[in-house]
């Protein structure tokens, strides 16, 4: 025999589940663009017998168990896999095409080898005429234009690293803030678990600074089960360990530090143990290979492999052209002396400080264009003709020109480039994908949520309907004993 | 797939983009004309543009070169031109005077004449093009000719040096004076290095573009103001002139030729004059003992004989003074050495009887003034030699202007080929470029319109 109300309450239980769906639908659909939200999904149950018929139950009604979060957890783990890969592949990418070949670029006239050219030109016209003083400061003032782009580049280069140091510094500052918000987050969530609270929104905050830390450096994230709670659900620690190396530990966040060294570059280490941080993927990585590559196997092709072609570059042209000037006399009837020299007195030439000798700038007569220190042989240009073949030919540079040199250098380059170009937009349609299955998983649909709208308000009338149908039986009831 | 709204906006958002970067880019090609703005666009097409852009500058700079080359040639071959008739006239003066109806006042009037062209031959060859003597080899900054008159009469100084030290004096100078002046000044040395000025005109390619003035006059003996020295003499009516140099070909050492011991069976001894070899047969050879004296071996070196069978007493002269052997060369032209050889195991004996510590001998030429007698009529010769060795050098001069004709033609070819080169390379075909832009605008449009009315409707437009 059931109670005499069990009617009523079984619709209005009805009322109740509906309005939870509709409070739930109604949250999925006001947070339809909220980052990193995912839809929320009630979990409804028949609650237990109100009634035994001859041994068969009549229930009493629903009852919504559990509102739950819809989430892929391979998904999310695969996601910030690839993500992390994305960013040392994005960053390189941009680096080299807009930064690097923004200095080093070499595809129109404005550009290194056509001041090289430039100054071929100038030595040629010399030879036509090795007396004329107007013809020598026109060869040494295209030796300068040479030299200065040298110098350019070097210090923009230099520049460049000096960005991608400050860059590490802020990426490292930025991975501290992240892992201490998780880190709280992991607290929150674990008091919110326990005292039976919902942790769904706190797991999405969690989920999306996961997202963002992925980019910046590998993470593999573990969630361990170190107990149960009292409501029989697991007791869940969440760890993140970057390249093996524990990061965040439930409530405990590991800082990183930065410390300058020698050159003024910042070297990475944990704050508490002092071994250095190795990240193996993500934008530091990035960035720290393209600070500090030099290009050795199988060290990345960075900015101080770029800086070292150069170096190696101008000290190579120098000191090629210097041992055959100096083996020709001048205007005076002196032996040459060295035409490239370093600005800075040091004794190796390097992009940097390759200059025209302040001698010879300020008197062109000592371009030792003659073979002879007879003075009267004033059209004497056969040592000139010494440095047009050197210049022009195939042996300035070992077995090439010092055109094709150049050339080898920006080919590398705009390989480089073009290979992380490549294979940066192929990984970031792969991680489109993921994250596409991962929306799709857990994006909320206006269209679902509509037809739920629909769905549940008919449910809704139609408890409605029914506690109106028991409201009359009992009115009925009682009316006949009424009289 | 379960699909949201919000996927398909984030999709339509990416492929409107995507889109957008093709279109961005094929406007981009059309503006610059290039294919590439980066080298990662295209790395092989910029490495190809840097060499093409390198060839295409060069090859500029060489039809400059070429420019010059041929201005520098062009007036040296005016030079010569009048140069050569500066001679002619000269031929034309000495045949007037050579005939006997000449009064001495019309060979005083040929002398100014002549003494007029010698001036005029002196400038021509001073001539200069922007600002260079451009018949003074390497020294291009001062008159590389003048006439200068010393105490054995007017000579012609080239490059400072005296072009033909010891050419015609006048026959009434002592000899001690003209011995005195050619030893103690110096003769220009034609034997030094040629002095030519090379401009580069193609790659691994230059051309000589001047011409150097000893090769336009001669020097020593023969050269042109020699013939004009004789010329001037002549018609002051002097019949012979003196001229100072080689009297006699090389002198050698002198050898001790006494205690002639050693010589046996395989010792060989020759005498090289002039490339030429004499040799002495060993028997005749063996006949030389130790009771020799220095007088039979001078009369046994004189029979040396050469393949012919001449001696080689008919081409030098031996003489010995009692303590040593002389070898004197008979002839004064072609000689240059010298040279006694001796071979075979007892040569070092040989040789030291002879004096000789190495077997290469070059002597000393004697130097002494000669005179000589001439008519002006024999000087015609001379001025036809002197035409030829102009003449030589205008073919000479004509040949590289016609190669540099040559190289010019192929230049300007080739600077077509390579600007083609790199414009092929470099530079977007414009129609193709414009055809990709409008395609990729057309494709961004439908993307617009297709997305635009995809992301609006739902299922709300359709319940309300």
């Amino acid at each position: 025999m059931n109670s005499t109300f069990t009617g009523l309450n079984i619709a209005t239980s009805g009322l109740y589940t509906a309005t939870a769906n509709l409070l739930v639908t109604s949250t999925n659909i006001s947070n339809v663009d909220t980052e990193g939200y995912s839809q929320k999904v009630a979990t409804q149950q028949a609650v237990g017998p109100a009634a035994v018929y001859s041994g068969s139950y009549v229930g009493s009604g629903s009852e919504v168990t559990s509102i739950d979060r819809v989430r892929n957890e391979y998904l999310d783990k695969k996601y910030w896999e690839e993500n992390s890969t994305l960013g040392e592949l994005q960053t390189k990418s941009d680096t080299l095409t807009d930064d690097v070949e923004g200095i080093l670029g070499d595809t129109d006239d404005t550009t290194f080898s056509t001041a090289l050219t430039d100054f071929y030109s100038t030595l040629e016209t010399l030879e036509t005429d090795a007396s004329d003083d107007s013809v020598r400061e026109t060869v040494v003032t295209g030796a300068e234009t040479v030299c200065d782009y040298l110098n350019t580049y070097s210090a923009k280069l230099s520049e460049l690293r000096e960005s991608l140091n400050s860059q590490v510094s802020s990426t490292v500052d930025q991975i501290n803030s992240y892992a201490s918000q998780i880190a709280d987050l992991n607290t929150q969530i674990r008091q919110a678990a326990a005292s039976g609270a919902s942790t769904s929104d706190l797991e999405d905050r969690r989920t999306l600074l996961l997202d963002e830390l992925s980019s910046l450096t590998d993470v593999t994230v573990t969630e361990t089960t170190v107990g149960t709670l009292a409501d029989g659900s697991d007791d869940a620690v969440l760890s993140v360990s970057v390249n093996g190396s524990t990061l965040i530990n439930g409530g405990t966040a590991k800082q990183l530090e930065c410390k300058q060294d020698s050159d003024g570059m910042y070297q990475i280490t944990w704050a508490d143990s002092g071994d250095s941080f190795e990240p193996a993927s993500g934008e530091l990585k990035a960035y720290l290979d393209l600070r500090d590559g030099d290009g050795t196997d199988p060290d990345y092709k960075g900015v101080v492999y770029y800086q070292n072609q150069l170096d190696e570059y101008a000290s190579t042209f120098a000191s090629a052209f210097n041992t055959v000037h100096d083996a020709g006399y001048d205007l005076n009837g002196d032996l040459g002396t060295d035409f490239f020299v370093a600005s800075d007195g040091s004794t190796t030439i390097t992009a940097a400080n390759i200059s025209v000798s302040s001698t010879i700038e300020n008197d062109p007569d000592k371009i030792a264009a003659s073979s002879s220190s007879d003075t009267s042989e004033s059209e004497n240009d056969e040592n000139l003709l010494n440095l047009v073949a050197l210049c022009e030919g195939d042996t300035m540079f070992g077995t090439c020109s010092a055109i094709d040199a150049w050339s080898a250098i920006i080919a590398t380059l705009g390989i480089s480039a073009e290979h992380a170009e490549t294979m940066a937009s192929k990984q970031s349609s792969y991680v489109d994908t993921i994250d596409t299955r991962r929306t799709s998983v857990s994006g909320v649909s206006t269209n679902e949520e509509t037809a739920n709208l629909t769905k549940y308000q008919e449910a809704y009338s139609a408890s409605a309907q029914v506690v109106s149908m028991w409201n009359s039986l009992y009115e009925t009831t009682i009316g006949m004993v009424d009289e | 797939m379960r699909i949201t709204n919000n996927m398909m906006v984030a999709n339509t958002v990416r492929n409107l983009n995507s889109n957008l970067e093709r279109l961005s880019k094929a406007q981009q090609q059309i503006s610059s004309e290039n294919k590439i703005s980066l080298p990662s666009d295209d790395p092989v097409v910029a490495t190809k543009a840097i060499t093409y852009r390198s060839y295409v500058a060069q090859t500029e700079q060489y039809q400059n070169n070429v420019e010059s080359a041929q201005s520098w040639q062009d007036t040296t071959d005016d030079a010569l031109s009048d140069l050569s008739d500066v001679v002619k006239s000269l031929r034309e003066l000495v045949v007037q005077a050579s005939s006997d109806t000449n009064t001495t006042s019309d060979l005083a009037d040929i002398k100014t004449q002549v003494e007029s062209l010698q001036e005029s031959a002196v400038d021509i060859l001073n001539t200069s093009y922007a600002g260079r003597y451009i018949f003074g080899g390497y020294e291009t900054s001062e008159e590389p000719y003048s006439v200068v008159s010393t105490s054995v009469g007017d000579k012609v100084t080239y490059k400072g040096d005296y072009l033909s030290i010891g050419a015609a004096m006048d026959a009434s100078l002592s000899d001690s004076d003209i011995t005195n002046f050619c030893t103690s000044n110096t003769a220009y040395d034609s034997s030094s290095a040629d002095e030519s000025i090379k401009y580069n005109i193609d790659f691994g390619t230059s051309v000589t573009v001047n011409t150097e003035g000893q090769d336009v006059t001669g020097s020593g003996l023969d050269s042109l103001f020699d013939t004009f020295s004789k010329v001037l003499l002549g018609l002051d009516g002097d019949t012979s002139y003196k001229t100072y140099g080689e009297i006699s070909g090389i002198t050698t050492g002198t050898y001790a030729a006494a205690d002639l011991s050693g010589i046996n069976d395989d010792t060989t001894l020759t005498v090289t004059v002039n490339g030429t070899d004499y040799t002495i047969d060993n028997d005749t050879l063996q006949t030389l003992s130790a009771s020799s004296t220095i007088t039979d071996t001078a009369d046994l070196l004189g029979n040396a004989v050469d393949d012919d069978g001449n001696k080689l007493s008919s081409v030098v002269a031996i003489t010995n003074d009692g303590s040593g052997i002389t070898m004197t060369s008979l002839s004064a032209e072609n000689t240059s050495s010298i040279k006694i050889t001796v071979e075979g195991t007892s040569a070092a004996n040989v040789e030291s009887v002879f004096g000789l510590t190495s077997d290469v001998t070059t002597g000393t030429s004697a130097k002494g003034v000669t005179t000589t007698t001439f008519e002006l009529t024999d000087l015609l010769d001379d001025i036809d030699s002197n035409l030829n060795t102009i003449s030589t050098a205008q073919t000479t001069l004509g040949s590289r202007m016609d190669y540099v004709d040559t190289v010019s033609e192929r230049l300007a070819t080739q600077k077509t080929n390579y600007k083609s080169l790199m414009s092929d390379n470099e530079n977007v075909d414009v129609a193709e470029a414009y055809t990709e832009y409008t395609s990729a605008e057309s494709v961004y449009d439908a993307a617009l319109s297709v997305g635009a009315s995809v992301i609006q409707k739902t299922l709300v437009d359709y319940l309300a």
